[in-house]
Order: structure tokens, then sequence, then C-alpha cells
């Protein structure tokens, strides 16, 4: 852990709270952006990394320090991530018609002298972002934190506390599920 | 198909995660096996899209939000919990698993016991077996019947085999079940048999009773209609049941609460935002759901609201046509979900407390002599002990005592024991008769 964090963790126990939210920017993008992955729909992100944060400052006294405080941070958000995914798998089917949001970006626009390219990067991005969607929480989160943020097995068996073993098997289910469903996308 | 351990070591070879024997195998497989190259290319190029997806960026008022949640709810970090394993010894689960183990014999040697005395003997025939051959040689089958020994009398029971002939061209009963006025067959001085527990001959069948259910079938109608024909229906609707859960389905949320609040101010309900709620109204660019908890209103008053609520959506449409929120709104009558929603949301059923009082404001679950002395107190004062009864059918007026609350809508986040929920809580009235409780949600869908 950085010196920096550690400071500013002694601040926000001894009851300073803007110390915690230097830490809230200095690590929102990163969370937020895994998080979006993982729950597709930029409201609902920005909920969980909301709440992720509120858990993780009121756990705050549990931090040991013996990881880096970034790991333990993506440890509490993933898994706010998965419970709400879970949470959220019956109330869907409810609202499934009603709203329409893929929560997929506008494509860069800086790629919008090139339109064509644009468009087939959002299609892209659409599908696979569709894809996911339709995976379970335990294959997407898993997918995420290896192809998105190049993590290791041992280091993703620690954030979601389950065996090296689950992680590869979970991994292998994932990517064959994955190709199927893209693969009946493009028929 | 490639068999799963082939699959099982691409998976590992596109995660990196490969050991040097593990990758001499592959490369065997991939010299051997088109189907194992192509899944291989498509497997990286699946891994590679996902590594592209571009990135994307908290909004720049996710910090100022955290704050804000800390500060309105108060939140304090928890002092680090201490570890109970710390206190058990080994011994103790040893204890704890024989304690189950002794628990789960003991109910087995129950249920076996009483499973394994219900009679079983009673009269009964089976098919002729070369157990007791026939010595002289007939061709005749031989049936063995097994009868009670009633010569044993007093005794336990004891089983005999009797030896019966089949005439050629005689059917021959299979079961023979003696009446139970009969005399025993044996030895006529003996009682007769006693008749048989029904469930020795069938096994018990558990009864299952049908209950009737009533489900009531969601109500939509257009928000601008209510008042018109097409919108009987929600009228008609209101007065069946005594609480209802309204969606209304809009195009931006925290625009759709505001005109919403606008309503409210215009028919004298005391509207209390929870401080969240009011955060996230700061930033109508992020998408919110909002949902409102209002109670002691009439079917009238409720149709009056909305109305209300109508019209000012027509008069912003009138200004700009995109700046319409409403379209639809769904009506379904509460149900225990709704209510379990509610208590989540707010941290305690507010439609039990609301029904929890009687007409004239007496609690009801408070003794009735506490009542009764304070009314006589307020009485002697020149106060009065009871109240006015309240009329449901008359408008409200000025100086209401209408209350609502509305909290951000999010599973994730609920606004439970916030000081404007306590404040809400604390404020509120007793329920009139026959007035509704009304749980509203405004869900931005951005159609």
């Amino acid at each position: 852990m950085s010196a920096e964090d550690h400071q500013l963790i002694t601040e926000c126990l001894q009851g300073d709270p803007t110390a915690f939210g230097v830490l809230v920017r200095r690590y929102q993008d990163r969370l937020y952006n895994t998080v979006y992955r993982m729950v597709g729909s930029t409201e609902d992100a920005q909920d969980v990394v909301q709440e992720a944060f509120l858990n993780a400052y009121q756990a705050l006294d549990g931090f040991k320090g013996d990881s880096l405080f970034f790991t333990w941070l993506y440890r509490i958000a993933v898994n706010t991530a998965i419970s709400y995914k879970r949470k959220r798998r019956i109330a869907l089917s409810l609202d499934a018609g009603r709203n329409g949001d893929q929560g997929i970006e506008l494509p860069d626009p800086s790629e919008f002298n090139r339109p064509g390219h644009a468009l087939e990067q959002a299609e892209q991005e659409r599908r696979i972002q569709t894809a996911l969607n339709r995976l379970s929480a335990e294959h997407r989160a898993v997918l995420i934190m290896k192809d998105m943020e190049g993590q290791k097995y041992e280091a993703m068996a620690a954030i979601l506390q389950v065996p090296i073993g689950t992680i590869r098997s979970r991994l292998h289910r994932a990517r064959l599920e994955l190709r199927d469903l893209l693969e009946k996308d493009e028929a | 198909m490639l068999p799963e351990q082939d699959r099982l070591l691409l998976t590992a070879y596109v995660d990196g995660e490969t050991s040097a024997r593990q990758q001499r195998q592959l490369y065997k497989l991939l010299r051997r096996s088109g189907e194992a190259r192509e899944l291989l290319r498509q497997l990286k190029v699946d891994g590679l899209a996902l590594h592209e997806l571009p990135r994307v960026s908290a909004h720049p008022a996710l910090a100022d939000l955290v704050l804000q949640a800390i500060q309105a709810r108060r939140l304090k970090p928890r002092p680090r919990p201490v570890p109970v394993r710390a206190y058990l010894t080994v011994w103790a689960g040893y204890a704890a698993a024989a304690a189950v183990l002794l628990v789960v014999c003991s109910a087995s040697y129950v249920f076996f016991s009483r499973t394994l005395d219900q009679p079983t003997n009673g009269n009964f025939a089976t098919n002729g077996s070369p157990k007791n051959p026939n010595k002289a040689g007939d061709a005749v089958d031989l049936i063995e019947v097994v009868v009670k020994d009633g010569s044993a009398a007093g005794g336990p029971e004891q089983l005999s085999v009797m030896p019966v002939r089949e005439q050629p061209g005689e059917t021959t009963p299979i079961v023979q079940v003696p009446s139970v006025e009969d005399t025993n067959p044996f030895d006529p001085d003996l009682p007769p048999e006693k008749p048989r527990d029904p469930s020795v001959v069938t096994a018990p069948v558990e009864m299952v009773q049908l209950q009737m259910v009533d489900i009531a079938a969601p109500v939509i109608v257009k928000l601008q209609e209510i008042d018109q024909a097409n919108g009987k229906s929600f009228r008609e609707e209101l007065p069946k049941a005594n609480g209802f859960r309204i969606e209304f389905p809009c195009r931006s949320g925290s625009r759709a609460f505001e005109r919403f609040a606008a309503a409210c101010k215009a028919q004298d309900v005391a509207l209390t935002v929870d401080q969240s709620a009011t955060d996230r109204l700061k930033h109508p660019h992020l998408r919110a759901n909002y949902a409102i908890y209002l109670d002691d209103v009439t079917p009238e008053e409720l149709t009056r609201l909305l109305q209300q609520l109508a019209g000012e959506d027509k008069k912003a449409e009138a200004k700009k046509p995109v700046e319409s929120q409403f379209d639809r709104v769904v009506l379904v009558r509460l149900n225990r979900r709704d209510r379990k929603e509610l208590t989540e949301l707010l941290g305690t059923d507010p439609t039990v407390k609301a029904s929890a009082t009687g007409p004239l404001g007496t609690d009801l679950h408070k003794p009735l002599s506490d009542q009764t002395g304070s009314q006589i107190a307020a009485t002697l004062a020149g106060q009065g002990g009871t109240p006015p009864r309240p009329d449901g059918t008359k408008p409200v007026g000025k100086g209401s005592d209408h209350l609502a609350l509305a909290v951000p809508y999010t599973p994730l986040r609920p606004a439970a024991n916030s000081a404007e929920v306590k404040r809400y809580f604390d404020n509120r009235k007793p329920a009139r008769v026959g007035t509704l409780q009304i749980f509203l949600v405004i869900r931005e869908t951005g159609a």
C-alpha cells in the first residue's frame, strides 16, 4: 500500500471523510469501468460503485494493509456488482421490454472522421456487451477481470475468495459460453 | 466436437496459464486437429474483443455523491469485528458434530420405528411355488394360502401355510378376506378378528386443500385520460382495495419527479424528500428513479392528484413537446412483495403502521385504559377528548395533513432511517377510514 493511501486512510479513521473523497477520486474510474461492464448500464454502475465506496468506508477499519488498497476496494466492488446482478435477475424479467437502455456509450468522437469505422466499433461493442449481459454474474466477472483487467488466476481467486481451480473452470465455461452466444448472434 | 480435456487446454492457453507440459500437449493437439485450431483462433478473437472494449469513466460528481451520502446517512467506519473463532476450541467443534449426529440418529430411530411398527399381518396369498411340492405329482396347481393361526390366541400370532388344491375348471380367489362379523373359522369359540386398520391396506394419502386466490390484473391507462372515459377502469379499480402500486414510466426521472412535486404542492400534499433524493435531483442528467409513499388519501383525492400531474405535464408539453414526461400509468394492487420492498426502502412497513390505528385516531397497540385516561384529562382541561370524525369524501383544503415521502428508488441504497424518513413517520397522523395506501414509482425509461 502506498504511503499516501495509508495517510488518507488514517485521516478517514480519525473522522475526516474528505480524505475518503480523495481516495474515491483516485480510484473511481478504474472501478467504474469494471463495474459498468459487469452490470451493463451506466445508472446501475453508478449505484453499485457508490454503494461499494460506502461499504468500503464503513469497513475501513478492517482493512489490514496486507494488500493494495485498490485490490481491497476492487474486491468489494466486484462482490457488490455480483450480488446486485443476482438481485436484479428476477426484477429484469418484469422490466423486460420496458427499458430499452443497453448501457452502450457513444463511439469516440475522434473517430467521426471515419464514420464507417466508428459504426463498426460501436456494433462490435454492442455485440460483446449484449453477450456479456447474458452470462451469469460469476462468469462475467472472471472474463472481465481476466481479459479487461489482465488479472492472474491467483489475484482473481483472492478477490472472489474462491479456489484457483474454481477460477479456472469458471473461465473455461465462460469463454465457451461467450463463444456460443457470439456465434448465435452472428448467425 | 473436441473432448472437454482438449477444450480446457485451449481456454487455459488463452488465459496464459499453461505449464510447459501443457503447452507441449497443446502443440500436439493443434498439429493434429483443425477444429482445435479454429476454436483457439475464435477464443483469441473473443478475448481481444473484450480487451479492446473502450474504457468508460465515472461521472466527475461521483465523489461528491459519495461524500453527501456519507453525511446524509451519518456513516462512520465500523470498528474491526473481533473474530469469534478465536474463542472456540477444537473440542467445541467435536461436541457440535456429536450433538448433530445424536439428533439425526434419534430422529431416524423414531421415524423408522414408527414406520416399521405398522401391522402388515393380514391374509394374503402367494402364487404356488415349489416350496411345498405335491408329492402325488398331480397336475393341479398348488396354492399356498397364508392365514392367521387362531389356535395361538393369547400368545404371539403365528402364520401357517395350508395347501389348497385347485380343481380343474375352477377359479381360485387370490385373496380371501373374511368378514369382520364372521366367527373364527378354526375355532368358533374364539372371538372374531378385530377390524383391521385401513392404513394397513393403503398407504396414507396427503390431503391437499385447494384455495381460491384472488388475482387482479394490472390496469394500464394513459395519464392524460384518467378523468375521461378511457380511464374508467382505473377509477373503478381504486375502491376495490386499500393499497396500490402505481408505476410511472417516464423520460427523465428527475424532471418527472419535479412535476410530481408541483402537483403535490397544488393539491396540498406535503412532500417530504429524502436527502439522497434531493442530491439526485441536483444532477438531472444522471438517470434516477424515485419511490413515493402516500397514504390517507381517498380514491377521489388520488384521482385529483393524478389529474393535476397530467395537467402539469400537459402545460410543459404545450411549451415544448419533448418535455412531456408521462404516457401510461400502471396500477396494481399492493401485494406482499411490494410491502417487502417498501420495508426495505424505508426501514419499516408503513402500511402496517397506518392500519394499526382506528378511525378516531385510536392506537390499537396501546391499552385502551391509557388512551381513555388521556382523553379524560384532556376533557377536564377543556380541550375535548375525541377529535372530530374525519370525512374522507370532502376535498382536501388548506392546511391539510396529507403527507407523502419520496426516496430514491434504488434497491441497493435504501433511505431507511434517514432523518427525513424519521421525520415523516413522526409527523404521520392516523389514516381515515376508506383511504388508500399508495406506493408510487417514477421509473426513468428514457423513451
